[in-house]
């Protein structure tokens, strides 16, 4: 069966930057905004985009993202004719490999891509906080008659150095890509969202394989590669709210964004189309207790509010008890905050404990992460 | 589950919870914020391991189906188990002959397409967790082919209306009764209509039922079984149970919930799963001067207002400045600025949003329909 595009989520970096909060999950199915995990994003903007294939690359810690990927229920992949499909790494006739890299890793599934037998392949991030639809990208990728076209937004010049940086001329064809380039020449940053000619891809990733010296990286091979041999590569601009909760801050921070007070034209709003979708736990409707004191929260079904809870949010089966105080925090499921107890500046991982009566990074500004392993004091 | 059992929900026996009930079946009207009757009723079965249920409706089936949505929400396994919604067509035009009993003989097909032991018969106006793995060993135990449910109580308000029985020594039911005036301050045992009837028996009960009167219902068969046939037994139901017969019980059972220790009781802990048809609504948004204490609230609110004593369903908005004391609110209500509004149900969609007060009593709840603007 032919298909128009196929999507591929590259989904199995450790991100080892969120310390414990991926020891046992990799990033993308770290928990965020009360309900979701953070791949709900990619692929319920897959879902958006009526795109009915899509694999998700797992490697990392792959046994969670797995199973919550599963049929792709949770996004409507369950549908006729539709897939959705977990991609671990494999053993096949040739032996067992890793994938070395984000362009091996489709390259290790191409018997997959070529079984869909797409005229278009979108490669996404699975690890980024944004709402889009990919019809536009498409339509433009169409219409210039490019062989990639590349996701792009402007960011601060001081930033640009953390991303890869795009050079364009007048009609934004890409005349050069740098991988974090030291000192950058452009603010124009790549998103990791990509859309290829799949025939191009296809065989730019077969070459990439046999080169010995590669990293069989996307942004540090193949489009420079693609570049160097004058291909079509196009940007297209996008504008509006984009995060890569790569740190325990910008994890924080972004789950801050939510909140009512620091809302803008630009933030996350999950009321407002296109709509993002997440598990919805049997979880009871949430409990708000008769001394409770709650301000500026987004606050998930299944949570047990009794204390004052003030700036955070909270996710599904947290227990903040009476006279506690929890501010400018993000409380994982099952997290329970003991009678008498502060928490402040916080994320606390799953299933987390706070004991009575306990002061967590009481006036302090910095973000701390609490793990349920934490050696208690 | 050792024993293979056809679960059977009796609509045509539900209370009527007038004017809440005008628009849609008692089983699908919400309860507690996110819920509808229907869903504990379910997930107690699902809780057990019982996954062949047939759904025996009287009318607006369309709305049953529609909030069952798929079989999965509450079959463990949608291949081996099995969620019919059973409706008696050819009795839509004449009411007195749409029984729970000439539905079953209209969709006999049930019984012959779910192997089982036993069949459960219930209501969904008495809300109440039970292990049904231990009733139906309780009544294996008794030897007898038809177990009956019981409450014993003395709360003669919650149960008004329902009917009593008299349960003999040996346990055994002596005498169904309405339960009336004299009752009250009395220890009495209340009927829950439910009841655990062996396969074989179960079949001729609706082969039989046919011989004696077209418009008998399964009470009605149980109770002249019981006066003529063959004992029934009586089950004890020591869980707590809620009964939801009256718009005014409707009104203060839900409030009730925002207790501790009613609520723990009836939405259980954890552990304690009620599965029920999801709509992908976000988290609750509290604003920077919301105000809410004891409420029960469904995702998708946004609150910026007071909210004391509520049950809020999924979508409700509270805008800034707004008071809310009291009151169950269906999903997409929406009470504006500068609002107070106390003890009333609000049906879907209802918008305050002029009239500045708007009050019943505890004892008088106001109903507003749905769609309605205040």
């Amino acid at each position: 069966m032919s298909r128009k595009i196929v999507a591929m989520i590259l989904a199995g970096g450790k991100g080892t930057r969120l310390e414990a909060l991926t020891k046992r999950i990799a990033k993308p199915a770290v928990y965020f905004g009360g309900k979701y995990r953070i791949i709900d994003f990619c692929l319920s903007n897959v879902a958006n985009s009526s795109i009915d294939c899509v694999g998700v690359l797992t490697q990392y810690e792959s046994v969670v993202l797995n199973h919550y990927v599963s049929n792709g229920e949770i996004w409507g992949f369950d549908g006729v004719d539709n897939v959705c499909v977990a991609l671990p790494p494999r053993q096949t006739e040739t032996g067992a490999n890793w994938y070395r890299g984000t362009a091996d890793a489709i390259y290790q599934n191409l018997d997959f891509l070529d079984d869909e037998d797409p005229e278009y392949i979108l490669i996404l991030s699975g690890d980024h906080i944004y709402k889009t639809t990919y019809d536009q990208m498409l339509a433009t990728h169409i219409k210039s008659g490019a062989d990639c076209t590349i996701d792009v937004m402007e960011v601060d010049r001081k930033e640009a150095s953390r991303f890869g940086i795009l050079e364009v001329d007048n009609k934004d064809n890409i005349t050069k890509f740098v991988e974090k380039p030291a000192e950058p020449k452009s603010n124009l940053a790549s998103m990791g969202v990509y859309i290829f000619t799949y025939k191009v891809l296809r065989k730019a990733l077969v070459d990439d394989a046999k080169d010995p010296n590669s990293e069989h990286d996307f942004g540090k091979n193949i489009i420079p590669t693609m570049l160097a041999q004058n291909k079509k590569m196009v940007a297209y601009r996008f504008s509006g709210y984009w995060k890569d909760v790569g740190t325990l801050t910008s994890l924080h921070q972004a789950n801050m964004e939510l909140l009512p007070s620091n809302r803008n034209a630009n933030t996350i709003k999950f009321n407002e189309a296109p709509a993002i979708y997440g598990e919805d736990t049997h979880s009871r409707p949430q409990y708000v207790g008769p001394k409770a004191v709650i301000k500026n929260c987004l606050i998930n079904q299944g949570a047990y509010i009794s204390g004052d809870i003030e700036d955070s949010v909270v996710s599904n089966e947290v227990e903040i008890k009476e006279g506690a105080k929890v501010t400018r925090s993000v409380l994982m499921p099952g997290v329970v905050v003991g009678k008498n107890a502060v928490v402040n500046n916080c994320i606390l991982g799953p299933n987390t404990a706070i004991k009575d009566g306990e002061k967590i990074n009481e006036g302090k500004d910095e973000i701390v992460l609490i793990d349920k392993e934490r050696e208690l004091e | 589950m050792e024993n293979k059992i056809l679960a059977i929900v009796d609509l045509h026996s539900d209370a009527n919870l007038d004017p809440l009930t005008d628009t849609r079946p008692l089983a699908v009207t919400t309860f507690a914020g996110r819920y509808t009757f229907l869903d504990f009723i379910l997930s107690n079965f699902t809780r057990n391991n019982i996954d062949d249920i047939a759904i025996l409706c009287k009318e607006q089936s369309g709305k049953i189906d529609k909030h069952i949505g798929r079989d999965s929400t509450y079959l463990k396994n949608t291949r081996t188990g099995n969620l019919k919604t059973l409706r008696n067509e050819s009795a839509l035009g004449n009411p007195q002959f749409n029984t729970d009993l000439n539905n079953l003989f209209e969709n006999d097909y049930i019984l012959y397409d779910n192997p089982g032991d036993f069949v459960i018969v219930c209501q969904t106006y008495f809300v109440m967790n039970v292990n049904w793995d231990e009733l139906i060993k309780t009544h294996i135990k008794s030897q007898r082919s038809i177990s009956v449910l019981y409450k014993p109580t003395e709360d003669y308000e919650q149960f008004s209306d329902c009917d009593k029985i008299t349960v003999d020594a040996i346990g055994d039911a002596q005498k169904f009764e309405h339960i009336n005036d004299r009752d009250q301050g009395k220890k009495i045992n209340v009927s829950l209509k439910t009841y655990i009837i062996n396969r074989t028996l179960f079949e001729e009960i609706v082969k039989k039922a046919k011989t004696i009167s077209s418009l008998y219902t399964i009470p009605d068969i149980v109770n002249y079984i019981s006066q003529y046939y063959q004992k029934v037994n009586c089950i004890e139901v020591s869980s707590f149970v809620l009964c939801f017969n009256s718009f005014k019980k409707y009104f203060q059972n839900s409030l009730s919930l925002i207790s501790k220790d009613i609520g723990g009781e009836i939405l259980g802990n954890k552990s304690l799963a009620i599965y029920t048809s999801t709509h992908n609504s976000r988290p609750v948004i509290y604003g920077e001067v919301s105000d809410v204490q004891g409420a029960i609230i469904a995702n998708g609110c946004t609150i910026n207002g007071k909210v004391r004593n509520c049950i809020l369903g999924r979508d409700v908005v509270i805008e800034e400045g707004a008071v809310v004391e009291n009151c169950v609110l269906f999903s997409h209500t929406v009470v504006k600025k500068g609002i107070h509004i106390s003890n009333l149900v609000s049906n879907k969609r209802v918008v305050f949003k002029t009239k500045t007060e708007v009050h019943g009593t505890y004892d008088e709840p106001l109903y507003i329909p749905g769609g309605s603007i205040i």
